[in-house]
């Protein structure tokens, strides 16, 4: 039988009780799913990486200095600042110079993947370049739903409460986000064959 | 339950947030309503394709790791 999964909101208790593998644990968790929801917003990995630290750095000071009062909801409250400093980067567009290997690829796309063949890192990193591309071309406000319900996994609610929309507003964003999609996809099969 | 089923509540009921009387109303009719279930077919393909993940470079974690470190109380050695 699996073990219960220990809370977030425990979690985060027992990191300001001094137990630093609780905040690992709470990182770990939770990475994948706001780092990927931060690149497909900003789409540019450099600017993520900086987001996601600000971000964490931002959740670590608030849990210390007693600020945080949502108990399991970590992750709303996380995608939070984590959409208000992409929201943020994307206006001021504030880029580190781009460092790159000595074919002039990016050199993060080459790190953290080594049990994958070389032939294998590429199609993934073409394919999901092209995905991310292809949800850049959204309205802003069609990616943000798109990003939050289906990277970050917030609900429907939850969105509506993060970007002070109606509710219905945000399911109709994601219904014109799907359509707008599909056609994109549609395109590109035509395009390809 | 009213018959005429959104494409709001048809996204509800593919992510698990409709009501429940709205998910078994969906449930009963889903084989007669082939709309419906083209367009749930349709979001499941698309999600699929999308459905990717990204990991922060293992710095990026080092550092949040340690900045978490330097607020917790140092264990005096003396």
């Amino acid at each position: 039988m699996d073990a219960p999964m220990i809370t977030d909101g425990v979690l985060i208790q027992r990191y300001i009780a001094g137990n630093q593998a609780a905040f690992e644990t709470l990182l770990k968790r939770h990475k994948a799913r706001i780092f990927t929801s931060i690149y497909v917003l900003v789409n540019d990995r450099y600017l993520a990486e900086d987001i996601f630290q600000e971000v964490f750095i931002k959740v670590v000071q608030s849990v210390n200095a007693g600020k945080y009062n949502h108990e399991d909801k970590f992750l709303p409250w996380a995608m939070r600042i984590a959409r208000n400093l992409s929201i943020d980067h994307i206006r001021s567009r504030k880029r580190m110079p781009m460092v790159t290997d000595s074919e002039g690829g990016d050199i993060f796309d080459n790190i953290g993947l080594f049990e994958k063949s070389p032939e294998q890192l590429r199609i993934e990193k073409d394919k999901n370049a092209h995905l991310r591309s292809l949800i850049w071309k959204l309205p802003e406000e069609q990616r943000e739903v798109l990003v939050l319900r289906h990277y970050a996994d917030l609900s429907f609610k939850e969105i509506a409460a993060l970007t002070n929309s109606n509710l219905n507003t945000c399911i109709g964003r994601m219904h014109y986000a799907v359509l707008n999609l599909r056609k994109m996809m549609q395109k590109n099969a035509v395009a390809v064959k | 339950m009213n018959t005429a089923i959104t494409h709001s509540e048809l996204i509800l009921y593919y992510y698990n947030e409709c009501s429940a009387e709205c998910k078994a109303f969906i449930d009963n009719n889903l084989a007669s309503n082939p709309s419906w279930s083209a367009y749930l077919e349709q979001m499941a393909e698309l999600f699929h394709e999308f459905d990717f993940a990204e990991w922060p470079h293992p710095t990026t974690s080092s550092i949040i790791l340690e900045e978490s470190l330097s607020f917790l109380p140092t264990v005096s050695h003396d």
